[in-house]
């Protein structure tokens, strides 16, 4: 016990020494998570989304026309699109040259189509480079398309006339022919007016995250970042540590090792546990700095000292492991970085988990990354992770168990 | 007391087909002084490797302190090790690597901290006990190899060719310091193919090849093997045949070739008058000598009788 123990003080006193190696892999996750936290934060300033560019064309320049592209002329909805009005052949040029996010026509007879009930079209072009606008833009059309079908179903006979009165000389009208439909419109209108006036509902637009506040945690992107960024470098240096039984084999450090007392098995286990201790120093580090510069409110800290042990001694068993089959350090090297990056990809490091094709998402509980992240996660929201923690430790045993019996029969001096 | 500290008894090793010991036997007394003398293959290194533990799969038996040297892992307290090649840690200073190297056997701290500060003395890093290795010579670096291998004051101290790649002053430097460890009551072994190593150190001299012990004994009880004779190098423009046949059908008593190769001979003589003869059948028979060196007896000789060929083949 003295002897392993002296090789796990001496492992981190050398890292300490030499600390640049762990000192990299520190800050990369925590300059990382800054750079993606400050992009996408909610906080980060009072950015908007920048007015959509849109270019109307309309064909019928009729009554539900104007009511169509009046709706763009309110002032919430002037503020979200920035609309211009082209011809067709115009509007199309432009949305090919990529000027806008989208181009919508609205079909000649538009209005005599809703008028006789009839199916009509409006023609949504939306830019291929883009995205995320247009899709915003089909929203909104969409909307307009439920709420006019709606509006036309209801008043069919009025807009009928309505239409007859546009399009007619009113010079023309007699007052008789026209009174039956007149009665017939304030009588709708009447029976309208209790719904519609006073309104019963009343939109009430607020902030959530300010009346929240008080009650529950505050959203934090940077907490759902750092976990993910954290457990990824977590791997590599410890990987490096573990690889270091190889070298240590490589050099004759290992052979002179055994002119002691010492058995192999005591080194097996002192090097894992060497990984287990510097994971579990970097990790709180990191936990400190996050809590100090990104505000991450991570949680019950005994839970999270429950998760970051257990995952720190399942990252070390598991190279520990992947080591017994590695013929040399560079072998080890080639093989376990793209074992990590596999990990962090499906795992949850690189983007989270929903974004993985349903199909593929069952990887990601073989990897570390997913339940370090998942009980992270958890912890954050005063949950106690239970199940992740039962996972590590149970497969954390097993990969210890795997190692130190594999490493014991393959290391020879 | 018993002086005796280790016993070695019909070691045998076998790699396949090859031999690397052949039933080699020896004995060491406390303070004494053993050069393993052998060119490369001879079986040195495989010699340390089963006594150090690495080399398994063997027969024979080596007594330690008169236990069986592999039935007790605590042995290994009592016995230090210097490797060919230089293991420790660059990334520590050398008082780190010799407490952690000592700390690996039963040393309590603070004893560790003194015997630590002792042999950065007796290996003159002292003054650089606290600088990274990194830093260090060659020489340096062997030297701290040395004393790693002595944290633990063990009583039998192993060194497999440890001046190897290094300049001769410091070569001087390390074999005073396993003379010095000698003298302190240390057993050594110490295995070499450099011959003036081991006349200068050795207390006790084996000299192996193939696997095999051919002669142990002080500097004097080896050299009475070639009897006292003269030394002769005979370099000139001859075939190794033809130079033998000429020795042999001249009949030269009193001149035995030690060993023949084209262009070089090395012949002993019971009497430096010969040579004049030798010269006279050498000329008869056209051979053209370039150079011819007389010298007094010494290990070289007594080698090149044993094996038939020079340490350096």
């Amino acid at each position: 016990m003295k002897r392993i123990l002296l090789i796990i003080k001496n492992d981190v006193k050398r890292r300490i020494k030499s600390p640049l190696g762990i000192l990299l892999f520190l800050l990369i996750p925590i300059v990382m998570t800054a750079i993606i936290g400050m992009i996408f934060s909610p906080r980060a300033g009072n950015a908007q989304l920048p007015p959509i560019k849109i270019i109307l064309v309309d064909n019928d320049k009729s009554l539900g026309s104007k009511f169509f592209t009046g709706a763009f002329d309110t002032k919430e909805i002037k503020d979200l699109f920035q609309v211009t009005m082209a011809e067709e052949n115009e509007g199309k040029r432009l949305i090919s040259k990529g000027k806008a996010s989208a181009l919508i026509i609205i079909p000649a007879k538009f209005t005599d189509d809703l008028s006789n009930q009839k199916k009509t079209t409006i023609h949504l072009i939306k830019n291929p480079s883009e995205e995320f606008l247009p899709g915003i833009v089909e929203e909104f059309v969409n909307t307009m398309g439920i709420v006019i079908s709606g509006f036309v179903q209801v008043f069919e006979p009025e807009i009928k006339i309505m239409k007859k009165f546009t399009d007619m000389d009113l010079e023309n009208l007699s007052i008789p022919e026209a009174t039956p439909f007149l009665e017939a419109m304030k009588t709708k209108f009447l029976s309208l007016k209790k719904f519609t006036s006073p309104m019963l509902i009343e939109l009430k637009k607020e902030t959530s995250a300010t009346d929240k506040k008080k009650k529950e945690p505050e959203f934090n992107l940077f907490a759902l970042i750092m976990p993910g960024m954290l457990v990824m470098f977590l791997l590599f240096v410890v990987e490096g540590i573990m690889r270091e039984i190889l070298a240590d084999k490589e050099n004759g450090i290992l052979q002179r090792m055994m002119f002691s007392p010492l058995r192999i098995m005591d080194f097996i286990i002192s090097r894992i546990f060497s990984g287990f201790v510097v994971g579990v120093l970097m990790f709180w580090i990191a936990v400190v700095i996050g809590a100090l510069l990104f505000e991450i409110k991570w949680g019950n800290y005994w839970y999270l000292f429950i998760l970051i042990a257990l995952t720190s001694f399942w990252a070390a068993s598991f190279f520990a492991l992947l080591n017994a089959f590695f013929k040399n350090r560079n072998q080890a090297a080639a093989f376990s970085a793209p074992i990590i990056l596999v990990f962090s990809a499906f795992g949850g490091s690189m983007l989270p988990l929903e974004q993985i094709p349903a199909q593929m998402r069952w990887v990601s509980t073989i990897t570390l990354n997913h339940w370090f992240i998942t009980g992270a996660i958890k912890i954050g929201s005063n949950e106690f992770p239970i199940v992740p923690l039962l996972v590590l430790f149970i497969l954390g045993v097993i990969l210890f168990i795997l190692a130190v019996i594999s490493l014991n029969r393959r290391i020879k001096i | 007391m018993e002086k005796k500290i280790l016993e070695i008894k019909n070691l045998t090793k076998t790699y396949g087909e090859l031999t690397a010991l052949n039933s080699f036997s020896l004995s060491l007394e406390k303070g004494e002084i053993l050069g393993l003398l052998g060119p490369n293959g001879a079986g040195k290194t495989t010699m340390i490797s089963i006594l150090s533990g690495i080399v398994k799969d063997f027969s024979g038996t080596v007594t330690f302190k008169n236990e069986n040297l592999f039935s007790n892992r605590e042995l290994k307290n009592y016995m230090g090790i210097v490797p060919q090649d230089m293991a420790f840690y660059e990334d520590l200073n050398a008082m780190e690597n010799l407490m952690f190297w000592g700390g690996l056997y039963n040393l309590p701290n603070s004893t560790l901290k003194k015997r630590a500060a002792q042999l950065l003395e007796l290996v003159e890093l002292g003054t650089r006990a606290k600088e990274p290795i990194k830093n260090f010579s060659g020489g340096m670096k062997r030297r701290l190899n040395i004393a790693i291998g002595l944290i633990h004051n063990p009583e039998l101290l192993l060194l497999d060719e440890p001046t190897v790649g290094i300049d001769v002053q410091a070569k001087v430097n390390i074999l005073d310091i396993i003379k010095n460890v000698g003298e302190q009551g240390t057993a050594v072994i110490f295995t070499t193919h450099q011959l003036a190593e081991v006349e200068q150190i050795c207390s006790r001299i084996v000299i192996m090849d193939k696997g095999t012990l051919l002669a142990q004994g002080t500097m004097d009880e080896l050299i009475r093997i070639v009897g006292g004779k003269e030394m002769v190098d005979v370099e000139g423009e001859f075939s190794a045949n033809h130079f033998s046949e000429i020795i042999k059908n001249q009949n030269h008593q009193g001149i035995e070739i030690l060993s023949v190769s084209d262009n070089l001979a090395n012949l002993a003589f019971d009497n430096t008058d010969l040579i004049p003869s030798m010269m006279e059948q050498l000329f008869k028979n056209q051979i053209v000598v370039s150079d011819l060196k007389i010298k007094s007896p010494n290990l070289e000789a007594v080698f090149l009788k044993l094996t038939g060929r020079s340490l350096r083949d």
